[in-house]
């Protein structure tokens, strides 16, 4: 049944991209509506399954990345009047990437939660940093689009995007110290994934530092910022979590 | 104007070097990135921080006009200032310049029914001693899966099996192979009566547990076999046995629970219990469950213990910094937004 949901959820994220490149669907918000609809069943079937909230392995973490697209691009379209082609194109397409990860990369196995996980934070924690990640991937998008098209249309939107971002990117980080401090006896542990993280706070810290400086004079250097963050971002969420090259107190997804 | 846009350049550089360093501890791991972090060239760099920090009050009037900026700024100088104040390297310092014996971060092995107040570092090292005795009245370990036998036919490689641990009654394998646990021991002792290895019936010496496990299996031929297995021990056979057990110890721990007495000269004993994600707090130290262990004498619970100096202020940082940036990115623009709506609307 999971798995029906989430090939159910891939097919409706592909289809909203592919409305949006080969054919003009009007309606193709009841395509997200059906893909999040999908692939929230499947997270809370998930949820059944393993008897606690489904953000442990990275299996789960893909999963509820693909059930926030929906929600995050209906939001942006309502709140920041992201209507763009680009922007649809790559939410659905970025749902679709997510949801192949969760049905053919990653394990699917359940694992208990260690005893370090059982913690009120662990929700609050995994979710406003989750959140943070799909509004700072569409931020990436629109500079990425922004580098060659209406780069200061594009420029705006991203502000816009950062914005709203790096408030939950913050409280991610607020939130993991408490429970450190709580869980390891440390506020800040020189964990690799806790520099990581620290690494991303920081590039957009310097973004917004730039932007205050210079505004929108050098266009292209703010994309390229926003641009750096996201890398960093990818490599916090993957490359410490799958290389085996950062063994830390934070190896439980991987 | 030019000292604004200089300091402003400054802190995207030194942002960015952190980024440089963060990402090199991170290659690090956490020991080696912990002493590389509180290096005197990065204590400098911490400092210069804290001097921008400072600086930034008085040369930004924006700051002051935009209160959410300012508790942003106050809120990163807040947990710069806490951090150094808590940090290994001045608790040394000041221990070293007035005197005083003031354990920055260590660890107490505490083993079932002992109590001391000795501190190591993660070397084993002794590093001090708190001026109070920890006493560890009971540890326990909660396991979300059961102990399990593994059983093995050596006629047919095949007949691999693993069952969880039950008294309650026989346990049936494919090809009619029937279990039962017949009892469990805390002390596992085998005489031989008769030729025969039957389990003692007086459990061993007190202090020195061996548990295990009397287990029969009947084959469909109706030649049953006496099977003894130990916890502790390596999996043993008689060559005379068709089938071969081994004992499977859980593998998926849900909590480790230690039950703390602190004992301190002429005043009553404090009770605590300190579980993962359950710390105490006591006399400025944060208690927490580190690890566990099991050695020849039995049990031991390993608690971390962390001295708090600067929390405070980090957290008061932590508070400003979250309410400030969700002032400055969420509030401010949607009060803006509303605003203009309402000046709209008005003018229409």
């Amino acid at each position: 049944m999971l798995i029906a949901f989430i090939y159910a959820a891939m097919a409706f994220y592909g289809l909203s991209a592919a409305s949006e490149l080969f054919f003009r669907f009007k309606r193709r918000q009841i395509l997200f509506v059906f893909a999040f609809s999908f692939s929230a069943a499947a997270w809370f079937l998930r949820w059944v399954q393993v008897g606690h909230i489904p953000l442990q392995t990275m299996f789960e973490i893909f999963l509820a990345l693909g059930t926030l697209i929906g929600p995050m691009s209906f939001f942006c379209r309502k709140s920041l009047n992201m209507r763009d082609p680009l922007s649809i194109f790559a939410d659905g397409l970025l749902g679709l990437c997510l949801l192949f990860h969760v049905r053919f990369i990653f394990s699917e196995d359940p694992r208990p939660l260690p005893p370090a996980l059982q913690s009120w934070l662990f929700g609050p924690h995994v979710v406003v940093y989750m959140l943070a990640y799909v509004l700072l991937a569409k931020a990436a998008v629109q500079a990425a689009g922004g580098l060659s098209v209406a780069p200061l249309q594009r420029e705006k939107q991203t502000y816009k995007l950062v914005c709203l971002a790096f408030p939950l990117l913050t409280f991610g980080l607020i939130l993991g110290s408490v429970w450190g401090k709580i869980a390891w006896g440390d506020w800040w542990g020189w964990d690799p994934k806790e520099l990581w993280s620290l690494a991303c706070w920081l590039v957009y810290a310097a973004y917004f530092h730039w932007r205050a400086l210079w505004g929108t004079r050098f266009v292209k250097i703010n994309m390229w910022m926003v641009l750096l963050g996201f890398a960093a971002i990818l490599c916090t969420l993957l490359w410490v979590n799958l290389s085996g090259l950062f063994t830390g107190l934070h190896n439980y997804a991987g | 104007m030019k000292k604004r846009r200089w300091l402003l350049t400054a802190a995207i550089v030194l942002s960015f070097i952190w980024v440089i360093l963060s990402v090199y501890g991170a290659f690090l791991l956490n020991q080696q990135a912990s002493v590389f972090f509180q290096s005197i060239p990065l204590c400098l760099f911490w400092f210069l921080w804290v001097f921008f920090l400072f600086f930034s009050f008085f040369l930004f009037s924006k700051l002051w006009r935009q209160p959410f900026l300012l508790m942003i700024h106050l809120g990163v100088l807040f947990v710069f200032l806490g951090g150094i104040w808590g940090s290994p390297k001045l608790i040394t310092l000041c221990n070293r310049l007035f005197g005083r014996e003031v354990i920055s971060k260590g660890l107490i092995c505490l083993p079932l029914g002992e109590k001391h107040s000795r501190v190591y570092d993660s070397q084993g090292k002794e590093i001090g001693r708190l001026p109070f005795d920890l006493h560890l009245e009971n540890f326990d370990v909660f396991y979300y899966d059961n102990p399990s036998l593994i059983i093995q036919d050596k006629e047919s490689p095949d007949f691999l099996y693993m069952v969880p641990i039950q008294t309650s009654g026989p346990v049936y394998f494919d090809g009619g192979i029937e279990l039962e646990v017949l009892r469990q021991f805390q002390h596992l002792q085998i005489i031989f009566q008769d030729g025969r290895p039957v389990p003692a019936e007086e459990e061993g010496p007190p202090g020195q547990p061996d548990p295990g496990f009397e287990i029969k299996l009947r084959p469909p031929d109706g030649k049953e076999e006496y099977h003894y297995v130990w916890q502790r021990r390596a999996v043993h056979s008689l060559p005379k046995h068709r089938f071969r057990i081994q004992y499977q110890a859980p593998q998926w721990p849900r909590q480790y629970r230690s039950q703390i007495s602190i004992w301190q000269a002429d005043q009553q004993p404090i009770y605590c219990t300190i579980e993962v994600n359950r710390p105490f707090f006591y006399k400025g130290y944060l208690f927490y469950q580190s690890s566990w262990g099991q050695d020849e004498k039995g049990l031991y619970s390993v608690i971390g213990v962390v001295n708090n100096s600067g929390l405070t202020a980090v957290f008061f940082g932590y508070g400003l910094l979250a309410l400030g940036t969700a002032g400055q990115c969420w509030f401010r623009p949607l009060l803006s937004h509303i605003l203009k709506k309402k000046e709209r609307l008005y003018r229409n």
